[in-house]
């Protein structure tokens, strides 16, 4: 665990060891001179529990005092054993939502984005539910559970049935992406490495499905150059009864209220296996 | 560099017409006095069971649309008691008359009448409450 703090009560000697452990790390990473003769071919590329003896090597080799001097020099110290300063990049970025939520059946959240050098910001939606009770089938992707059918598909995607029952074209033509090219003028404000995106839906059909689950997921386009979007935030959020009952409850507090809505960092199994057999060439980081 | 991100890559912009709570304002022009004279009618309609037309389904749906994209419900209670006994009982019965399929965001289309229910804020599917700005 480098540049880990799980306990930050413990006595100076346990912090001492953990820096002990950072530190054998942090010199395997940076020494460019030879390592001494004992320790040749027992080089840990990362911390484990098989780094001790280098640790007790170091013990010997740097003195109690300078071990007491790690173990009191808090944050600042640990930063410098977890960070490549070598390395030069834009600061982490940060994807929180900072306004709306859930009122009644209608969505209405903006999330707000900084230091997340991309080429713009898009969300993917993904649904499933309990067949409808009429028993027509959304979507492609279909499964059993507890004896109750679901039908799953990538919201505005290639499966959706915007496209297969209304002839529409897919939001996007070739990526699994909520948001159209109209919508994204009207929702959506970038620039560099910060913006906002503004997610809106009243989802009136939900009234034929017994359950209905929604993840929505924010997305980095092209992240850092990478070729590859990236998930900032996700969030749950459904319905069962029809529409009458919240499958989150009070969810996450946006702005100091109860928004609905269940935020997290990542996606779930569940959001990447629908997007997988909706569009099985796109990846997320 | 993939060609098709270049259209999701937008400059700052933002929603148009936008109330004081950040929303569209888009719709058919209505007074408060009417809009509120039509939920009770068609409130009175629905709780006594008569027959509906694909009119009045049409005008139904406006209703709800209007009083979700407003957050009316937070606002009187005639609207909460509308809204209650129209979703989800009623839905079923505007897709039947109105021939309505699920579309994107799992709102409901009926090609024929243009006219959403739920969805976004659509010119054709709510109504605009005029002196209620």
């Amino acid at each position: 665990m480098v540049g880990g703090f799980a306990d930050e009560s413990g006595s100076a000697n346990a912090r001492a060891q953990e820096r002990l452990f950072m530190y054998a790390a942090y010199e395997n990473k940076t020494r460019k001179s030879p390592v001494p003769q004992s320790d040749k071919g027992a080089e840990p590329t990362s911390v484990t529990p098989g780094t001790l003896p280098r640790a007790r090597t170091l013990q010997r080799e740097l003195g109690n005092s300078y071990l007491y001097k790690v173990a009191e020099s808090g944050r600042q110290e640990d930063a410098r054993l977890s960070v490549d300063y070598t390395k030069k990049g834009p600061a982490p970025g940060s994807t929180s939502a900072t306004a709306g939520g859930i009122t009644g059946t209608t969505l209405d959240v903006t999330f707000t984005v900084s230091g997340e050098p991309a080429a713009g910001l898009q969300c993917i939606q993904t649904f499933w539910g309990t067949r409808r009770t009429d028993g027509l089938q959304v979507g492609t992707m279909t499964w059993t559970e507890n004896k109750k059918t679901y039908d799953a598909f990538v919201d505005g995607g290639v499966n959706s049935p915007y496209v297969t029952l209304g002839g529409n074209p897919p939001a996007h033509a070739t990526m699994p992406y909520y948001l159209t090219a109209d919508e994204v003028k009207n929702q959506v404000t970038f620039s560099k490495d910060s913006g906002t995106i503004k997610i809106y839906d009243l989802p009136g059909a939900i009234a034929a499905h017994d359950e209905a689950y929604f993840e929505t997921a924010v997305i980095a386009i092209n992240h850092n150059a990478s070729g590859k979007d990236k998930v900032l935030k996700a969030f749950d959020w459904g319905w069962t009864g029809k529409g009458t009952t919240s499958t989150v409850g009070k969810g996450t507090p946006v702005a100091g209220k109860d928004s609905g809505i269940n935020i997290k960092g990542s996606v779930s199994t569940r959001f990447t296996d629908i997007v997988k057999h909706d569009y099985s060439s796109y990846t997320l980081t | 560099m993939r060609p098709e991100l270049d259209e999701c890559t937008m400059a700052d912009q933002g929603i148009t017409e936008p109330d004081a709570g950040g929303r569209e304002r888009i719709g058919i022009p209505i007074s408060a006095a009417e809009f509120r004279r039509l939920v009770e009618h068609y409130l009175a309609r629905m709780e006594s069971g008569e027959e509906m037309k694909p009119g009045d389904y049409v005008t139904m749906t406006r209703l709800w649309n209007t009083i979700e994209h407003g957050r009316l419900v937070e606002r009187d209670e005639i609207f909460r008691h509308y809204h209650k006994v129209f979703f989800p009982e009623y839905v079923g019965r505007v897709e039947k008359a109105l021939h309505a399929l699920p579309t994107k965001g799992m709102a409901l289309y009926s090609k024929e009448y243009d006219l959403f229910l739920g969805g976004k804020p659509h010119a054709n599917s709510s109504y605009r409450i005029e002196d209620a700005r």
